[in-house]
């Protein structure tokens, strides 16, 4: 029964509305009207016109190649004499933004490379793209300078790499030299030990062996003198190698570290911005800021390698290097030492006086001697063994350093950078907005005037005295309204699926339930506005008014995180806000029905009914 | 002789808008099958009162029964009772004369069948059975007031209550909305009917019912009205040229035979508690003057001067009341009443605020 009554009323509303035929055209032909011209309009992802006036201090290859690519298609370039000249020319409106290049613009050199933009911030919209279209054009040069720079680091860690692979085969050559010191030392104290001073004396074997021993003696002189020489050079390499290594690494960890910052800003502001207004977008937004911190967390292993490579390089061996210096030194000592005996030596055989006891404690002293050198390069090649396992570290690290890409370290964001949609025009991106803004004039306007007329008919007073409760009449107004804007918000996809290859109808069912409840919310607030006003006039002017606060308090104009903190936070729970993410969600995203922004228009909805009902009892009260 | 129930009963009713009395304690009933009149000034509360009757108003005091039933508390039932025709036509423009009725009878809970034989039935005798298709808003004024009673009666109502149903219509147009009042009233629905054209309430009603500020003055059949407040005849006398000013002078010289005399058209109107004596001076006039005599007419008193003598009268008492209410409050004032304590001891007794502040103003 009351079902039956509710579809008389709809009835009796489409008739009305159907007999109006320029209400039956306006319902047809809006939605064409409206989606023709702004698909028109804005069925592109490019920007057209864009006049930029360019101002730079001096002669410059890397400015002249960023203008060149400005130029390339969208923009027309004006160059200008002055800075004031670029200035007025955006202030005359002849051009759109100047840009000024920096006095001495170069980026691989310690100067500050600001390149500023002078803006006509009146035009806050145009502006905000024309920024953002040239930031992008002037950041991919900055990446390839800053890749150039990088590229510059790694080559110098790599060539640092080979100086101490060159050092570790001066090292194996040390530790040979030192083998054959070694040897010559032994066949020295056995020729010693061969020499016989207590039983019979030959005079020219003795001396054969003092020669000899002489001469081993001198040999290890050259082969000592040769491993100083290696010694110091491997020292001086080293050094050089580490020093070179240190200083990129440091680079390269300061240079991770302001990149981690500033990942970590856009992390903390996408939170941010995430907390005051929770868009749609972002899911995707805590998806890419995952992502991004994923990328924090590699850049800080990333650092903390490149820490560790510098403590190891750090720690390798100077020390070493002295020591085995110290000990060749101590080697020479010996050596002199050993010479100033087998001269003794010499000499005693050389007066045929010399006794079998004296002999023997030279030959004793002179193998000591040469034990004791041999105890010394041994400790000796030790070290040089030590250095060469240090210097396989080194090479390790270093190379472990070399081996990062420089992309890696310069645009560790790109990897995350991607779209989460696929390319579209700026139409396909504007549809859910201007769908949103169709549904909130359309619902808002008709179900005023709707409850108007039916106020001002003179039908309404026998209405009001048949045995029907009012509130049928009510929801008879708000379900024909529904119907209505229902079928005008379908012309309007068809248009625009048809004539603009806008992808609608990914989720039917969704976008239906997602219309019914943003048109419910919408309407219910046109009929709280036609039972609150006594003429259509004030009531058209009402409606208007309101769908214009909605629509300013948007991100449609300016982003709603330009607002005030506290006008931002209720500006993101008003109807068009929420609906737009509804509509947002469906079309462009196809994530499904956002049950937390439809649960907050059901409130609408609900709240707003309780309205209607106190409204229309007042008019019924002033019949 | 059985005893007839009232279809409606209105005891004290009482209503209010604001601090305004626009219905004061009226009391009235009305029985089956009447054609109940219901006449006053502008202003005076008769479509609140008619309101009221179908329960569009929530009282300050008193009931109405309808049928037996409390308005206030059967509004449901009572509302399929009741048929109700404003001065405005209450049916949508843009619907036919048929959708009107559908969509009206659908209202109130009938079937399309029903609803189809009784539109056929009643667009006959309202004859609008050729416009059934027509677009009410190409309807003429009359076939829109008949339309409208038609929606009214789609429901088969036992009272049918019409807010001045003959307004804005030609003569013609008039007459034959009162034969479609009488055919409606033939076919045993008890009408209440509001008009201020009193000759016309005076012809068609079997009751009327006299408002005056709200209250109901007086109730009665037309005859016994005029018996009430009239004890003059009118007699009405047309001639060619008309110059009645010495018909006029030769009367009032006979002293006595004139109560009022007034002017209705080319018409010249002598109340007279003398009929005879004035209508003999009156053809006698006539014989001697250069006067053609047209018409005269013997009538007892029109509605119209009863009412007209009901107005006077209650404007002479209430002009009394004030000026004894104003003596009075001027003698307790000097008898060292404060203003504050004579406003309280009048709405006690019963004073409107508006009257005692004007009243209290006059105070020095």
């Amino acid at each position: 029964m009351i079902l039956q009554t509710i579809w008389e009323v709809m009835v009796k509303n489409f008739k009305l509305i159907y007999r109006t035929k320029t209400s039956a055209l306006v319902i047809l032909l809006g939605p064409l009207f409206i989606v023709g011209v702004i698909g028109a309009a804005f069925s592109t992802s490019g920007l057209h016109s864009i006049t930029i006036a360019t101002y730079q201090y001096g002669p410059s290859e890397i400015v002249d190649d960023l203008i060149a690519r400005l130029s390339v298609k969208d923009f027309q370039i004006n160059r200008m004499e002055t800075l004031e000249s670029c200035i007025s020319a955006v202030k005359r409106s002849e051009a759109h933004v100047c840009i000024e290049f920096p006095e001495q613009f170069d980026p691989s050199g310690n100067v500050s490379n600001e390149v500023k933009f002078h803006l006509d911030y009146s035009r806050i919209n145009l502006a905000m793209v024309i920024w953002d279209a040239l930031s992008q054009k002037v950041s991919k040069k900055s990446a390839e300078i800053s890749a150039g720079i990088v590229q510059g680091m790694i080559g110098t860690i790599r060539e640092a790499e080979s100086g101490i692979k060159d050092s570790k085969s001066a090292v194996s050559k040390l530790a040979s030299n030192g083998e054959e010191i070694n040897e010559t030392i032994n066949d020295m104290i056995a020729q010693l030990q061969s020499f016989n001073t207590t039983s019979a004396f030959d005079e020219k074997q003795a001396l054969s062996a003092i020669t000899d021993a002489e001469g081993k003696v001198k040999q290890m002189k050259t082969q000592l003198d040769d491993f100083q020489l290696i010694l110091d050079n491997t020292s001086d390499s080293i050094e050089a190698a580490k020093a070179d290594s240190l200083s990129t690494i440091n680079s390269i960890s300061a240079y991770l570290e302001n990149t981690t910052e500033v990942l970590e800003d856009f992390v903390s502001a996408a939170e941010v911005v995430c907390a005051v207004n929770p868009l749609p977008e972002c899911a995707y937004i805590s998806n890419y800021s995952a992502s991004v911190e994923s990328k924090i967390d590699e850049m800080g292993f990333l650092q903390g390698q490149l820490e560790d490579s510098k403590e190891q390089i750090e720690s390798i061996g100077t020390a070493e290097l002295d020591q085995a210096d110290k000990e060749i030194e101590e080697s020479y000592i010996l050596l002199a030492e050993t010479e100033t005996t087998i001269g003794q030596m010499k000499t005693g055989l050389a007066g045929a006086s010399a006794t079998s006891r004296s002999l023997e404690e030279a030959k004793q002293n002179a193998t000591r001697n040469a034990e004791n050198m041999r105890d010394v390069l041994g400790e000796s090649l030790k070290q040089v063994e030590g250095i060469s396992g240090q210097l396989d570290k080194m090479a390790a690290e270093i190379g472990k350093t070399s081996s990062i890409e420089s992309e890696k370290i310069l645009q560790p964001i790109k990897t995350v950078l991607r779209p989460v949609t696929a390319e579209k025009g700026s139409f396909d991106f504007l549809f859910p907005s201007l769908l949103t803004l169709v549904v909130m004039f359309v619902s808002i306007l008709l179900a005023s005037t709707t409850v108007l007329t039916e106020r001002e008919s003179r039908a309404y007073f026998r209405n009001v005295i048949a045995p029907v409760p009012p509130y049928i009449f009510a929801l008879g107004t708000l379900l024909s309204n529904l119907a209505i804007v229902l079928l005008q918000s379908f012309v309007l996809l068809g248009i625009a699926s048809l004539m603009f290859d806008i992808q609608v109808f990914g989720d039917v069912p969704g976008l239906i339930f997602g219309l019914i409840v943003v048109s419910s919310v919408f309407i219910l607030i046109g009929m709280i506005i036609g039972y609150s006003f006594s003429s259509e006039e004030t009531a058209t002017i009402a409606s208007i008014c309101l769908s214009i606060v909605l629509f300013m308090f948007s991100s449609l104009v300016l982003p709603i995180e330009k607002m005030a903190k506290e006008i931002a936070a209720v500006a993101t729970a008003s109807p068009f806000v929420l609906s737009e993410g509804v509509f947002r969600t469906i079309l462009i995203f196809d994530a499904g029905i956002p049950w937390m922004k439809i649960g907050a228009l059901a409130v609408f909805i609900l709240v707003l009914s309780a309205f209607v009902i106190i409204a229309q009892r007042a008019t019924l009260k002033n019949l | 002789m059985p005893i007839t129930l009232p279809i409606i009963s209105l005891s004290n009713v009482t209503k209010k808008f604001g601090d305004k009395v626009v219905l004061s304690n009226v009391n009235m009933s009305v029985y089956p099958k009447e054609i109940f009149g219901i006449i006053g000034v502008s202003g005076a509360g008769k479509t609140t009162l008619l309101r009221a009757l179908i329960g569009f108003y929530d009282l300050d005091f008193g009931s109405i029964y309808i049928n037996n039933r409390d308005v206030s508390k059967s509004i449901a039932v009572v509302k399929r009772d009741v048929g109700f025709c404003t001065q405005d036509g209450c049916f949508y423009e843009r619907l036919t004369v048929m959708e009107n009725l559908v969509y009206f009878g659908k209202m109130y809970g009938l079937p399309r069948k029903v609803i189809e034989q009784r539109a056929k039935m009643l667009l006959d005798m309202v004859h609008l059975s050729g416009d059934m298709d027509t677009l009410a808003k190409d309807l003429s004024g009359g076939m829109k007031r008949r339309l409208d009673i038609t929606c009214a009666l789609i429901h088969q109502p036992q009272l049918l209550i019409l807010d001045e149903p003959t307004v804005g219509l030609d003569p013609l147009l008039r007459s034959q909305m009162w034969k479609l009042i009488h055919e409606i009233n033939k076919r045993g629905t008890t009408i209440i009917i509001s008009s201020h054209l009193l000759g016309e309430i005076e012809k068609m009603c079997t009751r009327v019912g006299i408002l005056s500020d709200g209250t109901i003055i007086d109730v009665g059949t037309p005859d016994q009205l005029r018996a009430k407040y009239s004890h003059s005849e009118e007699v009405v006398l047309e001639t060619i040229p008309g110059n009645y000013d010495d018909l006029v002078n030769r009367l009032r010289k006979k002293g006595g035979l004139i109560a009022s005399v007034t002017h209705r058209e080319h018409n010249l109107v002598i109340y007279t508690p003398h009929a005879e004596a004035v209508l003999r001076e009156t053809l006698d006039w006539v014989d001697e003057s250069k006067e053609r005599l047209i018409e005269v007419d013997v009538n007892k008193p029109s509605l119209a001067e009863v009412f007209e003598t009901l107005m006077r009268w209650r404007e002479g008492t209430k002009y009394e009341e004030i000026n004894h209410l104003k003596f009075s409050v001027h003698h307790a004032h000097r008898s060292g009443f404060t203003k504050e304590q004579i406003r309280h001891m009048l709405l006690k007794k019963g004073w409107d605020k508006k009257t005692i502040e004007k009243v209290l103003s006059e105070l020095p």
